[in-house]
């Protein structure tokens, strides 16, 4: 298996503080500090799938760091395991799953090999996540304000009678309407948006120091989904609260991400600041991604296609870079062990041949 | 350029609450309610707008897989409504009127080959029974699209959405219709896959000469496929225009909010929000703006009288009593 | 927050097409169907099991005239009341008849008829299911109120009542049995048919030139029949416990033909003075069919749609 040498993860340094609600990136500042500890740390992780067709080999040397207070995007299409990753880190993989090696520092705590009941109490109150498809990730038969006065009650840092006051409160500050009323709503009564605002209020309800959004704002509205991710946005800069956006709209990681990370078929190829990785990609899989995406300035002649199909994950002889059969700047040198370089302080790429 | 297809006054209404005798009339959900367009020959008109805007309700209706509730579409010249339904499977403008569907795998019947999705409509609506014809007519539409001849013979389950979603436009096609539907083609689709599919969508237009009703809520992909831009807002049509125009200068609050609401790279990018819920489509009152609520610049005027459509340049119509 | 996110990932489609896809022609499907039946077999022991038991099942219903040791019908008073032994490996009943071979015979018999009776019962159920379910309207409401009123009733006390009222013969009781799974299969198939009359593909086929009546036989009801396809294996274990149970009481087959629940009912009396062979036998392989058809079924149901395993 190809190794990512650590110390390349380590090298990163501190990203600028974080920028205000509403307008993107940031992370331009290069600050001279190097070893600020992250907040999360994934180092080397590798996960695979046991399915009835195979083993899906989903995450090979996986490493991600975040620090408190940024907004760290992870970008890639459908099978490029970036939700595989965010279950990962929260420990809520699919039976099916076996991690293989890599470890998971969330604040100087082990998830990877945490109990149980020990990642019970992590997850909602120090680390949350938001799903996609709000309607769905609902409990159907539960009002909504009680859903959320039960992460309240499970993490005990509020007295009893005080729950549904606080659950008020924190409807508020998400921005439902008329939330004394909405409490009693059921997740079939609401719209997507405040279904999804509903589920921001659970996520933050214990002020996390961690927000995993997978894909947030897919199936909302165009409209919806800038308020949804102006109020997340928001919400996390004044708490300095560290955010993981994970989508597959490089518009959306564009404007509201500090740092991108891109994945491709169970692989971190690029890591940069927004502005660096949108000014000059330095992956090939990046560059193609940024002209495939319709744009404002763009017109119809110079959106480009990427050739070829992911790789078949289950396949035992995948090659060391899985994008090499899809790139046309491959050559021998490519068939060496991949490693994430540092071209520039802050930008990182797994690429023998960077542009 | 001559007139392919005139939408007058179409409206489609829902009933609510079921409908048992002996109760006073149901109330209705005004799904489209009064729009009126024409789309010429040759022509790609992208029609935008939100879930619930309605626009999917009125693509299915020109489409006739539901049935309106008033108003007529001309087609060529002729009514599409005075055939009725039962006959108009077979009709000769049901070939000319095709549609691609959003969801590549939905829209495949999990139990026929690519072969079979693709000659159907050429044994129905052609009347090509000979095996040799219809072998070559498929395996012709299969190159159009780009597909290897070789995934004819396979399942839907057995192809990629990409592979799907090129079967999807070659049964489209397979007659060369005059009018084709596109009901969000891309939007179940990678952004990989989805700038293949478009530009697809924009060879075959011009190798075949037919008129595009793109249907879409991603505002991007519209601009690249379109020559004019139909918004609609709760059933109704707020704004129309050439593309470039709309998107530079978008005159009704409501679009506006949905340009600036685009995640773009420009990090300054003004949000002009729409604060608030959209308003009932249930027994809308007809005086009312639909958009009064959440737009930033209503007035009393606005619930007094509903704004109608109206021309502020050639081509470019607003409905809004405040759009310079 | 809801559990379902553990099991997101296992829904999440696969974006590159399974291994083996498009090896072959037309074969494809069967390959795959194949290698996916050997699949649940192996992953799945009782199901493979059962399957064995089904097949001795039907040789024996299809081939027991031929491999009888003895004449089903022939009596042999002297050999009467005799316990398990080498030469009648089931026993003799109270007429002297081999045990063993009416066993077999009344395999044939009661398999005819659960088979004919399902079979009959699901051509019509299904077919008016699936008129309610795609019409609906006027033909559902009077399709829905003809079912109810079969369900009205207690169900095997209908079949005796129809049985009694046609007479005792074999046909008699495929009908009944056939009419009392009715209202089971209309609710199947329009349940089914209701959903899929929405299917992106339906709209499709409307597009592209097909009548109702051809989106109905030709897309609807293939893509519904592997769900029904379940309910019948289950349905076939209740209607051979439908006429063993009549026959039971009287009311079904006559002697002195040889069917399971005929024996039962003979054996009934004799177990109190000790002669349990004559009840236990028939008793078991009886309780092993509907055994054997109600896994066969769930293994069926993994075989069609796996997120559906219990």
């Amino acid at each position: 298996m190809s190794q990512i040498s650590k110390s390349e993860a380590t090298h990163y340094p501190a990203p600028s503080p974080p920028p205000h609600a509403g307008e993107g990136q940031g992370g331009g500042n290069l600050a001279t500090t190097p070893t600020r500890v992250p907040l999360l740390n994934v180092e080397n992780l590798s996960i695979e799938f046991r399915t009835r067709s195979g083993v899906v080999h989903a995450l090979e040397n996986v490493a991600l760091s975040v620090f408190k207070g940024e907004t760290v995007g992870i970008v890639g299409e459908s099978g490029s395991g970036k939700s595989v990753l965010a279950y990962a880190i929260l420990g809520l993989l699919d039976p099916a799953a076996r991690v293989i090696s890599g470890d998971v520092d969330f604040g100087g705590m082990d998830l990877r090999h945490a109990t149980e009941s020990d990642l019970q109490e992590v997850r909602g109150r120090e680390l949350s996540m938001i799903f996609q498809s709000p309607r769905t990730a609902l409990n159907p038969i539960r009002k909504a304000g009680r859903q959320i006065d039960d992460i309240l009650r499970h993490h005990g840092n509020v007295a009893g009678p005080a729950i549904q006051a606080k659950t008020i409160e924190l409807l508020t500050r998400v921005r439902i309407p008329d939330p004394a009323r909405r409490y009693h709503a059921y997740p079939f009564e609401l719209s997507g948006g405040m279904c999804q605002r509903v589920m921001i209020a659970m996520a933050l309800a214990c002020e996390p120091a961690l927000l995993i959004a997978d894909e947030p704002t897919t199936g909302l509205d165009v409209t919806t989904q800038a308020a949804i991710m102006d109020l997340i946005a928001e919400l996390g800069a004044r708490r300095h609260m560290a955010t993981i956006l994970i989508t597959h709209d490089l518009g959306l990681a564009a404007q509201y991400c500090d740092r991108i990370v891109v994945m491709h078929a169970g692989h971190v190829v690029e890591v940069a600041d927004t502005d660096a990785l949108f000014r000059a990609p330095r992956h090939p899989y990046t560059a193609r991604l940024i002209e495939a995406t319709p744009r404002a300035d763009r017109s119809l002649r110079s959106l480009a296609s990427i050739p070829g199909n992911l790789p078949d994950l289950r396949r035992s002889d995948l090659p060391a870079c899985r994008f090499a059969e899809r790139c046309e700047r491959r050559d021998a040198s490519c068939d060496a062990p991949l490693q994430l370089n540092a071209p520039e302080p802050n930008h990182a790429v797994a690429c023998w041949k960077p542009l | 350029m001559t007139r392919l297809i005139e939408v007058s006054q179409l409206v489609k209404l829902f009933p609510i609450g079921g409908t048992s005798s002996g109760r006073r009339a149901p109330r209705q959900l005004h799904a489209v309610d009064n729009v009126s367009f024409n789309i010429d020959t040759g022509e790609s008109v992208g029609l935008v707008g939100e879930s619930g805007c309605g626009k999917s309700t009125l693509a299915r209706v020109i489409t006739r897989l539901i049935e309106p509730s008033g108003g007529d579409v001309i087609f060529q010249g002729r009514n599409l409504f005075t055939v009725p339904v039962k006959h108009f499977a077979t009709s000769a403008e049901r070939a000319k009127i095709q549609m691609v569907f959003q969801d590549p795998t939905d829209s495949l019947n999990p139990r026929f080959t690519v072969f079979d999705t693709i000659a159907e409509p050429l044994r129905l609506l052609a009347g090509i029974r000979d095996r040799d014809q219809l072998h070559a007519r498929v395996h012709a539409l299969a190159d159009q699209v780009g597909l290897a001849h070789e995934l004819t013979t396979r399942f839907p389950h057995q192809l990629s959405g990409g592979q799907k979603a090129r079967v999807g436009i070659a049964r489209a096609i397979a007659l060369h219709p005059k009018l084709l539907i596109l009901d969000e083609p891309t939007s179940a689709l990678d952004v990989s896959v989805q700038a293949v599919i478009l530009h697809l969508l924009a060879d075959l237009r011009e190798q075949l000469g037919m008129s595009y009703l793109f249907v879409s809520h991603d505002l991007n992909v519209v601009r690249l496929l379109c020559d004019r831009v139909i918004v609609m807002y709760l059933g109704k049509i707020v704004e129309s225009g050439p593309v470039a125009e709309i998107f530079r200068q978008p005159r009704h609050p409501y679009t506006q909010a949905l340009i600036a609401a685009i995640p773009g790279t420009a990090p300054d990018k003004k949000h002009s929000h729409l604060d608030g819920e959209p308003r009932s489509p249930i027994d809308p009152a007809p005086t009312v703006c639909r958009l009064v609520g959440r737009c930033p610049i209503a007035t009393d005027q606005c619930e007094h009288a509903a704004p109608a459509l109206r021309a502020i340049s050639a081509k470019h119509q607003v409905a809004c009593h405040y759009a310079t | 927050m809801s559990s379902t996110a553990a099991t997101k990932i296992e829904n999440h489609p696969l974006p590159f097409p399974p291994p083996h896809a498009g090896e072959g022609k037309g074969g494809s499907r069967r390959r795959e169907t194949w290698a996916h039946a050997k699949y649940v077999a192996t992953e799945n022991p009782v199901t493979f099991g059962a399957a064995i038991v089904f097949f001795v099942f039907v040789f024996v219903a299809i081939f027991g005239p031929w491999i009888v040791p003895y004449d089903p019908l022939a009596s042999d008073t002297q050999a009467a009341l005799q316990p398990p032994s080498a030469r009648h490996w089931f026993g003799t009943d109270s007429l002297g008849r081999d045990i063993l071979s009416r066993v077999v015979i009344g395999t044939q018999l009661d398999f005819g008829i659960a088979v004919s009776a399902v079979l009959a019962s699901f051509a019509v159920g299904a077919a008016l299911g699936a008129v309610a379910g795609f019409y609906g309207g006027w033909s559902d409401r009077l399709i829905g109120r003809f079912a109810d009123t079969i369900m009205a009733f207690p169900l095997f006390v209908l079949a005796m009542g129809i049985v009694a009222a046609l007479g005792n013969t074999v046909a008699n009781i495929i009908l009944a049995t056939a009419i009392i799974n009715l209202p089971f299969y209309i609710r199947v198939a329009r349940a089914e048919v209701n959903v899929s009359r929405h299917a992106g593909y339906v709209e499709a086929a409307r597009i592209t030139g097909n009548s109702n009546l051809r989106i109905l036989a030709l897309h609807i009801f293939p893509n519904v029949l592997p769900p029904m396809m379940v309910q019948i294996s289950l349905n076939m274990g209740w209607a051979i416990l439908n006429a063993a149970g009549l026959s039971f009481i009287g009311l079904g087959v006559r002697p002195p033909a040889a069917e399971w629940g005929i024996m039962v009912a003979e054996g009934a009396s004799y177990i109190i003075s000790g002669e349990w062979w004559i009840a236990f036998f028939p008793g078991v392989v009886l309780m092993a069919a509907v055994f054997c058809f109600n896994l066969l079924g769930d293994g069926l149901r993994d075989l069609i749609d796996p997120r559906q395993r219990t």
